[in-house]
C-alpha cells in the first residue's frame, strides 16, 4: 500500500460517500438535493455533516430536482460554492436548469450516479441519462474508480470555477456507487491549498444590485454564446493542468484521456467509466500473448478533448468503442463522437462501434477480449452499430 | 467580404453571462407600483373580545418570553382580578382565537390564572399609586367584580376609594355566588388584599338607599349593587317550605352556613345559579336534577360548566317546564312539569319553547332550588331605575342623569358575566377621572379586527392546546376544593407560546426575505420600505405570518 500525505486519511469508502467527503474537502457553502437511487447516500451523508457540523454549509432539502438545481443556481450567483447529487430521472428533471447555470455561467457542480431511464424502471448502469444532457454546456467527467470520484470532484469545481460552467461528474450505478473501496481523502489544509475560494466576477447582492439573465436580443445572444463555446474549449486546457497539479500534489493521476498500450496498435480500445477497469486487464493480458492492442480512457467527454483523443489513437489501424449507452436511431454515443473527432484527417483509423451492458448488463473480461477478437479479425465492421452479448 | 467569419481563437469582447453592469438601484421601480404595501397593527380578536378590555396578545407576548411580572402588570393594567378571572372567567378572548383556524384557540384562561398563581407565589405587589390634587374622595356601592375594579383603577390614579357593601365581607357575587371549588376564597382574598394595599378602604354591612345623605360628601359615587333578587317562578307552592331560590341557597353556602342535604333536590334553569346551585347541593349530600324548560344547546350556562355538572353525574330534564309544587306533610314533596317542545325563534334567536297540551310529569323533591334569573332590587334604586329595562338606567360609561353619579355592573348592564362587571367598573373609572378633569372619558381607537384570511398560517406548526387537569370526580364531589388544578407556570409558558402575535409586527424579517426588489430595510423599531423601488408586489404582504402589512391601492398624485 502506498504511502499517503500527512494528515491525509485512507478510507474504505462506497462511491457515494467519496462524493460527500470531496465536497466537504471542497467547501461547499450550499448542498440542495432531492434523493434519488442510487445517489441518495451523497445527500444523506451531507446532511449529517451539515447537521453535526463538519461541513458549514446550508442544506436545502427541496421538493424537486428541478429545484434543487434552481437552489444551487441562486447560492452559486450569490457567490456561493453549490453542489447538489442526482441520477437518470433526477437528471432528466434538472435539464431546464442545466442549460440555465451554463448560460448564466454558474460553476454549480452534480454528481450524477449514471442509472437507466425508464421506461420500464431499471436502477442500474447506463450512462444515456448523462450524455442526453450532452449539449446543455454542463462540463462532463466519467470515472473509473471511487478515487477517482473523489478527486474529480475537487478537481470539477477548480475547473468549473475557472471556466465559469456547471460541471457534471459521473459514476456508474452501483459498481462505484454502492461499491466500498479505498479512498484517500487529503488534509483540509492541503485541499484549501489547491483549491481556491469562489470568488466569481459578478455577484447577485443586495448591496451591489445588478440585472442578470435579462433579455439580449439577436444583437447580443450569439456573442454571449461563442463566450459560452470559448469557455469549454478552455476548459480541456484547465482540466488538463488541473489533473496533472492534482497528481502532482496528491500523487493520484487521472489524465483527461489516458492512453496505455503500444505506439501503433493494430485496435485501440476506447473505454469510459468502470468498463476501463475490467478492460485494463484484459488490454494487458492481450498484449502479454503479442496483440497490438492499446487501450485509450475517455474522462472528460464535455469538453470534448479533440487533440488528446487524435493523439491517443494516432497510428492505430483500427478503434473499437464500447459504449454502455444508446442515441436511438444514431448508436453508441462516445463512437459517433469520436468518429466525428477523427473525420476530415488522413489515416483516419476504421472506428467500430459496439454497445454493450445496457441497464446493468455485466461487461466481463469474456466479453471484452471477444469485442477485441471481433476487432482483429476483421477489416471493416459489419455495420456502422454493433450490438454485444445481445440474445437471439 | 462583408460578413467576417472566423475561427473561435478569440472570444468576443463583454463579460461572459447577461449581466447589467450599472447598479440596478438607478431603475425606479417604485414608479410601476399601483399597490403600495403598508405595515399596520391589526387588533387581535383576543384583545377586541375581552370585555375588560386586556390586551391578551402582549400579556401572551411577556409570558411567553417569561416576563412574569411584565405580563401580570399588563392584565392588572385592565383588570385587577386576573386570579378570579383565570378562574371562572368565561374567556371570550378564546373563542374567535384566529388559531382555532389551525389547530385549537390559545388556552388564555390558563395562562392568566398561572401568571396570577405565580405573582402571588413571588408576593408581587400593587403598582405605584399616583398623586391627584386636590385629592377626590369616591364611594363606591356594592364589593362585587365591578365595584372592585372602579375602586382599583380609581385608586391607581390616586383617589381616595371606600367601598360599600351590603355583605360582611368584600367580593359581592365572587364570594357569595361562586361556589369556592370553582374559586378558592384564598385567591379572592389575595387580589382584594391587594386594592387594601392600593389603598382602598372597605365598610360591610351597609345597604345602599336612594338619596343616601351618608354619600354626600363623596366627590362622585359609583353604584354597582348587582343583580340580587332572584326572579320568582310564580307557580302554585312556591312559598312551600324546601322551596327557595338557588341563589339564597348558594349565599348560605358560601357563608359556611348550609346544612346537609338528602334526597331529591331539583333546580330549576338553566343559566350558571342554577349550575352552581345543583353542583353546591350535589356536594352537600343531595340528589339534583336540573330541569329546563329548553333544550339543552339553549342553556344560558358555559359549556364547560355544563360539562363537569354532566361529569359529576347531575341528571338533566330538558323541555320541561314547572306549573305547581306539590305539598305532603308541611313541605314540598314533588314538582308537576309540562312537557315543552321547541317552537319558532325567539328574540334571543332560540327557539320559543311550547308546552304540548296534556302532556306533564312529576318529579319527587326534598328541595326545589329556582334559579331562573336573577334582578335588581327595584326599591333600593328607584330613582336611578329605568323602568323598561328594569335596570339602572346608565350609559356605556356608567354615567347617569345625575351629577357625580354613576352606575355600573350587573345592575346597569344587565351582562351578567364577571369580566363584563370588571370592564364596566374600569369605564366608570375612566369616566369619574374624566368628569374630575372637565373632560370626557377617552378611550383607544378600535383597530381592524385580524381575521385567519389575513394570517399565513404555513409559519406555524402545530401545536397542542394546554388542557388543564380535573379533579377525578368522586373526589371533587365530595368537598369544595377547587376541580381545576394547574400544570405549573412553565407549561402555562409554553402555552403562552403558542399564541402567533396575529396582526402584530414581531420582527420576524419574513417581509425582508422575500422582497424581490430588497425594498425593505430594518430601523430601529421595525422595517421601512424603499418607496423608489418597491413594486408593491405584494409578496410581503401575503408571506407575513401575522397579517400586519396592508396592500392599500396606490392613490394618483
Amino acid at each position: 500500500m502506498t504511502a499517503i500525505a500527512d494528515g491525509a486519511v485512507r478510507q474504505v469508502l462506497e462511491g457515494t460517500h467519496a462524493i460527500s467527503y470531496a465536497v466537504q474537502r471542497s467547501r461547499v457553502g450550499v448542498v440542495a438535493a432531492y434523493p434519488i437511487t442510487p445517489s441518495s447516500g451523497v445527500v444523506e451523508l451531507l446532511s449529517e455533516m451539515c447537521a453535526d457540523g463538519r461541513l458549514d454549509a446550508r442544506f436545502v432539502a427541496v421538493e424537486s430536482e428541478h429545484s434543487a438545481l434552481a437552489t444551487c443556481a441562486g447560492a452559486s450567483q450569490a457567490g456561493v460554492r453549490a453542489f447538489t447529487a442526482t441520477s437518470s430521472h433526477g437528471l432528466a428533471y434538472m435539464h431546464e436548469m442545466l442549460h440555465w447555470c451554463a448560460g448564466a455561467r454558474l460553476p454549480v457542480v452534480l454528481a450524477n450516479v449514471n442509472r437507466a431511464l425508464g421506461s420500464p424502471w431499471n436502477i442500474f448502469v447506463d450512462q444515456t441519462d448523462s450524455l442526453s444532457q450532452r449539449d446543455t454546456g454542463c462540463i462532463q467527467y466519467y470515472c473509473e474508480n471511487n478515487q477517482d470520484v473523489f478527486d474529480t470532484i475537487v478537481q470539477a469545481f477548480k475547473v468549473a470555477e475557472q471556466v465559469l460552467m456547471p460541471a457534471m461528474v459521473c459514476l456508474d450505478a452501483f459498481f462505484l456507487s454502492h461499491t466500498s473501496e479505498p479512498v484517500v481523502v487529503p488534509a483540509q489544509a492541503d485541499v484549501d491549498a489547491w483549491l481556491p475560494p469562489y470568488h466569481p466576477p459578478f455577484v447577485l447582492s443586495p448591496d451591489a444590485p445588478h440585472a442578470f439573465g435579462g433579455l439580449p436580443l439577436g444583437d447580443s445572444y450569439m456573442e454571449l454564446r461563442a463566450r459560452m463555446q470559448k469557455a469549454m474549449e478552455d476548459a480541456v486546457a484547465a482540466a488538463d493542468e488541473a489533473a496533472r497539479s492534482w497528481g502532482e500534489r496528491f500523487g493520484h493521476h487521472h489524465p483527461i484521456v489516458e492512453r496505455m498500450g503500444p505506439d501503433r496498435p493494430e485496435v485501440a480500445l476506447v473505454t469510459s467509466g468502470t468498463v476501463t477497469g475490467t478492460a485494463r486487464v484484459v488490454v494487458a493480458d492481450r498484449q502479454r500473448r503479442g496483440d497490438a492492442v492499446a487501450l485509450v480512457k475517455l474522462r472528460l467527454f464535455r469538453p470534448f478533448p479533440f487533440e488528446h483523443v487524435r493523439r491517443a489513437v494516432a497510428g492505430a489501424r483500427k478503434v473499437a468503442v464500447i459504449d454502455r449507452n444508446i442515441s436511438f436511431g444514431h448508436g453508441g454515443i462516445m463512437a459517433s463522437e469520436l468518429r466525428a473527432a477523427l473525420c476530415n484527417r488522413p489515416d483516419a483509423p476504421m472506428v467500430f462501434s459496439f454497445v454493450a451492458g445496457l441497464g446493468g448488463r455485466d461487461i466481463t473480461p469474456e466479453v471484452i477480449d471477444d469485442v477485441i477478437a471481433y476487432v482483429l479479425e476483421r477489416p471493416v465492421p459489419e455495420a456502422d452499430t454493433l450490438w454485444v452479448g445481445l440474445k437471439e | 467580404m462583408a460578413t467576417s467569419i472566423r475561427p473561435l481563437d478569440r472570444a468576443p469582447a463583454g463579460p461572459p453571462m447577461a449581466v447589467s453592469l450599472r447598479s440596478t438601484r438607478e431603475l425606479v421601480t417604485g414608479t410601476w407600483r399601483t399597490f403600495r404595501p403598508r405595515y399596520v397593527e391589526r387588533a387581535s380578536p383576543c384583545n377586541l373580545d375581552c370585555p375588560a378590555g386586556t390586551d391578551v396578545r402582549a400579556v401572551l407576548a411577556l409570558a411567553a418570553e417569561g416576563d412574569v411580572e411584565g405580563a401580570w402588570r399588563t392584565i392588572r393594567a385592565r383588570n385587577p382580578l386576573p386570579g378570579v378571572c383565570g378562574r371562572v372567567c368565561y374567556h371570550p378572548c378564546e373563542t374567535h382565537c384566529n388559531r382555532a383556524a389551525f389547530d385549537a384557540p390559545v388556552a388564555v384562561h390558563a395562562v392568566e390564572r398561572a401568571l396570577a398563581d405565580e405573582a402571588l407565589r413571588r408576593r408581587l405587589g400593587p403598582e405605584p399609586v399616583g398623586v391627584q390634587l386636590p385629592p377626590r374622595l369616591v364611594a363606591v356601592v356594592g364589593a362585587g367584580p365591578a365595584g372592585l375594579s372602579c375602586a382599583h383603577h380609581l385608586a391607581r390614579r390616586g383617589c381616595h376609594v371606600t367601598v360599600f357593601d351590603a355583605m360582611p365581607r368584600p367580593g359581592g357575587m365572587l364570594r357569595y355566588g361562586i361556589p369556592a371549588y370553582r374559586l378558592p376564597r384564598e385567591i379572592l382574598d389575595a387580589e382584594i388584599g391587594l386594592l387594601h394595599q392600593l389603598g382602598v378602604r372597605f365598610v360591610g354591612r351597609v345597604r345602599w338607599q336612594s338619596h343616601m345623605t351618608a354619600l354626600e360628601s363623596f366627590d362622585a359615587t359609583f353604584v354597582a349593587i348587582g343583580l340580587q333578587r332572584s326572579r320568582a317562578i310564580g307557580v302554585p307552592g312556591q312559598h312551600l317550605p324546601g322551596v327557595r331560590s338557588g341563589l339564597d341557597f348558594l349565599r348560605q353556602v358560601n357563608a359556611g352556613a348550609a346544612e346537609p342535604l338528602s334526597g331529591p333536590v331539583l333546580v330549576i334553569g338553566g343559566g350558571n345559579t342554577a349550575l352552581d346551585a345543583a353542583r353546591a347541593a350535589l356536594r352537600l349530600g343531595g340528589e339534583p336534577t336540573i330541569v329546563y324548560r329548553r333544550r339543552k344547546e339553549d342553556m344560558p350556562a358555559h359549556p364547560d360548566e355544563i360539562a363537569q355538572a354532566e361529569a359529576e353525574g347531575i341528571r338533566f330534564v330538558f323541555l320541561a317546564a314547572p306549573v305547581a309544587f306539590l305539598e305532603a306533610h308541611g313541605r314540598v314533596a314533588a314538582a308537576e312539569f309540562q312537557r315543552m317542545r321547541p317552537g319558532p325563534p325567539d328574540a334571543s334567536g332560540r327557539s320559543r319553547p311550547e308546552p304540548i297540551p296534556g302532556a306533564t310529569f312529576t318529579l319527587p323533591a326534598v328541595h326545589v332550588l329556582t334559579a331562573i334569573g336573577e334582578e335588581v332590587e327595584r326599591e333600593a334604586v328607584e330613582s336611578l331605575l329605568d323602568r323598561a329595562s328594569g335596570r339602572l338606567a346608565a350609559d356605556r360609561w356608567g354615567r347617569t342623569t345625575t351629577r357625580a353619579l354613576f352606575a355600573g355592573g350587573d345592575a346597569a348592564t344587565g351582562a351578567g358575566t364577571v369580566v363584563d362587571a370588571i370592564g364596566s367598573g374600569r369605564r366608570a373609572a375612566e369616566a369619574i377621572a374624566a368628569f374630575f378633569e372637565g373632560r370626557d372619558p377617552a378611550e383607544a381607537a378600535l383597530a381592524e379586527r385580524v381575521g385567519p384570511e389575513h394570517l399565513n398560517f404555513f409559519y406555524f406548526r402545530p401545536k397542542p392546546r394546554l388542557v388543564l387537569p380535573h379533579r377525578p370526580v368522586a373526589s371533587a364531589i365530595a368537598s369544595f376544593e377547587e376541580v381545576v388544578g394547574s400544570r405549573g407556570w412553565a407549561a402555562a409558558q409554553a402555552e403562552a407560546a403558542r399564541c402567533v402575535a396575529c396582526g402584530h409586527c414581531t420582527r420576524c424579517d419574513t417581509c425582508l426575505t422575500f422582497c424581490p426588489d430588497v425594498a425593505i430595510r430594518r430601523t430601529p423599531d421595525g422595517y421601512e420600505i424603499d418607496e423608489a423601488h418597491c413594486k408593491g408586489c405584494g409578496l410581503c404582504a401575503a408571506e407575513c405570518p401575522r397579517g400586519a402589512i396592508a396592500l392599500v391601492p396606490e392613490t394618483l398624485p
